[in-house]
């Protein structure tokens, strides 16, 4: 069964890929210029969501879930998993203080209240402009003068959230995959395969 | 039905946020998660300084307008391991610290706040009212940080992305602060990938970087002859296939199809 909660955690590793590509070399530079430009945007990506590590180390076999996000950082946001398969999943938020969801392979729908689905740090997310730095404390990680690749580590810091740290990812300055691990030690990974910022929204684009 | 207890500690927050605020608050109460005291690095190598802390901030602040002195807890940290003299107060605070030597195969720290709940005036308004934090549920926790002990395996994974038209993999980050000790050190990664890769081990210097290919099954010693000195300390682990996936598509227009995942196993050590 999918956790609703975890799908918007999900949601939030969608929303930190904020922008086009600029002309700043550190991948923490990046993520914070793109936090204070982007209002809205939709991405395409694949999900990989890993379980703990097991007492080994090993990584274990993720979940994996092709999706397509819609958001506003209003609180707003439409998220599909598996877009057009039979089983595609669907999630939003209208901005009417509540989520709904639907299972379109069993046709189960409910819905419950945004304050109690959503993560603290994914809600900061939707809801604040310009302030990730205040809400998730990083640190540019050491990479080779010659990669392409960029990755700063998260340390969140929203009271309750059960997202724990998180690693940005950049190649040549453009937002290519994020991380984040749960505070039970489960492992969201998103490859970002398509990313339009600031598109434009209407109300009906964020119901299910 | 509220406790007598309750309602009057409600009652008197209402009574100073009124006193406080004069176009009034609003109270947001929520019990505070389990663990509300740590001891970091949890799992620890000899010769580490431990710090214990707590935090009941997080990204909120106090109210610039307000005094916020009445309302600190004092936190109080006891510990049987010896590392502290027990009990040891805190200063008042919504935030505080103890850092100390570790001793031992393990220490165990018990955090005592003398206010439960703790009340939080902050900057944020709703409308016109000051939000007044409560964390509730601030009973006594304990904390744990282990020493390791001998060699730990991690396996990394390195996600398939696309950079505009160029496949690129998800770096992976070798264990460290703050949930693991700063110095803990690589004793060698292995490539457990069916191809031949190509693995950079990054930061174990500022701007070093140590690259080397691996066949399958293979392993990278960073102690071996020829590996510069210090290589163990390397902090991130690039990786690409020495053949690029001949499955991905990547391109600047989409649609994008990604690199299979790789995965190296590492194992660390003390030093």
């Amino acid at each position: 069964m999918i956790r609703i909660r975890h799908l918007a955690t999900a949601a939030l590793a969608l929303l930190l890929p904020l922008g086009a590509a600029q002309a700043i070399n550190t991948a923490s530079a990046d993520l914070v210029a793109l936090d204070k430009t982007t209002t809205t945007g939709y991405l395409e990506a694949r999900i990989a969501l890993y379980p703990a590590p097991d007492a080994k180390g090993n990584a274990g076999t993720p979940s994996v879930y092709p999706a397509q996000l819609l958001f506003s950082r209003d609180g707003r946001f439409r998220l599909v998993l598996r877009p057009g398969a039979n089983n595609e999943y669907r999630l939003a938020a209208s901005g009417d203080g509540m989520v709904s969801w639907i299972d379109m392979g069993t046709g189960n729908a409910s819905k419950g209240a945004y304050a109690t689905l959503v993560d603290p740090f994914v809600r900061t997310m939707l809801g604040t402009i310009g302030s990730i730095t205040r809400f998730a404390p990083m640190k540019e990680l050491p990479m080779g003068s010659n990669s392409i690749t960029r990755g700063a580590s998260l340390q969140t810091n929203v009271y309750g959230s059960g997202i724990v740290s998180g690693r940005a990812w950049f190649g040549n300055d453009k937002p290519t995959g994020f991380e984040f691990v749960l505070s039970d030690n489960r492992r969201i990974f998103v490859s970002v395969l398509s990313f339009k910022q600031n598109v434009t929204v209407k109300p009906g684009d964020f119901s299910l | 039905m509220r406790s007598p207890l309750v309602q009057a500690f409600r009652f008197s927050v209402i009574a100073a946020c009124a006193a406080i605020v004069a176009t009034g608050c609003v109270l947001d109460r929520s019990a505070i998660p389990p663990g509300w005291g740590t001891v970091a690095p949890a799992q620890y190598c000899p010769g580490d300084t431990l710090r214990a802390s707590y935090d009941f901030l997080r990204s909120d602040t106090c109210a610039t307008t307000t005094d916020c002195t009445p309302y600190f807890p004092t936190v109080t940290l006891t510990t049987s391991s010896g590392a502290f003299p027990s009990p040891t107060s805190l200063a008042p605070g919504y935030r505080g610290n103890l850092d100390f030597a570790a001793i031992g195969d393990s220490v165990t720290v018990g955090f005592h706040s003398n206010a439960n709940p703790v009340t939080i005036p902050t900057d944020r308004f709703e409308g016109s009212s000051r939000v007044f934090l409560q964390r509730t549920g601030v009973t006594d926790v304990n904390a744990t940080a282990r020493r390791i002990v001998g060699t730990q395996t991690f396996e990394l994974t390195h996600e398939g992305m696309c950079a505009g038209g160029t496949p690129t993999y998800g770096p992976g980050e070798l264990p460290g602060p703050p949930r693991m000790s700063p110095n803990l050190r690589l004793v060698d990664i292995c490539n457990t990938n069916s191809v031949t890769i190509v693995v950079t081990l990054n930061g174990s210097a500022p701007g070093a970087t140590y690259t080397q290919m691996l066949s399958p099954g293979a392993c990278l010693d960073p102690s071996a002859p020829g590996i510069p000195t210090g290589t163990d300390a390397a902090r991130v682990v690039d990786v690409r296939p020495l053949s690029p996936d001949p499955l991905a598509r990547c391109s600047a227009l989409g649609p994008n199809t990604p690199p299979a995942t790789l995965r190296t196993v590492a194992h660390v050590a003390c030093r």
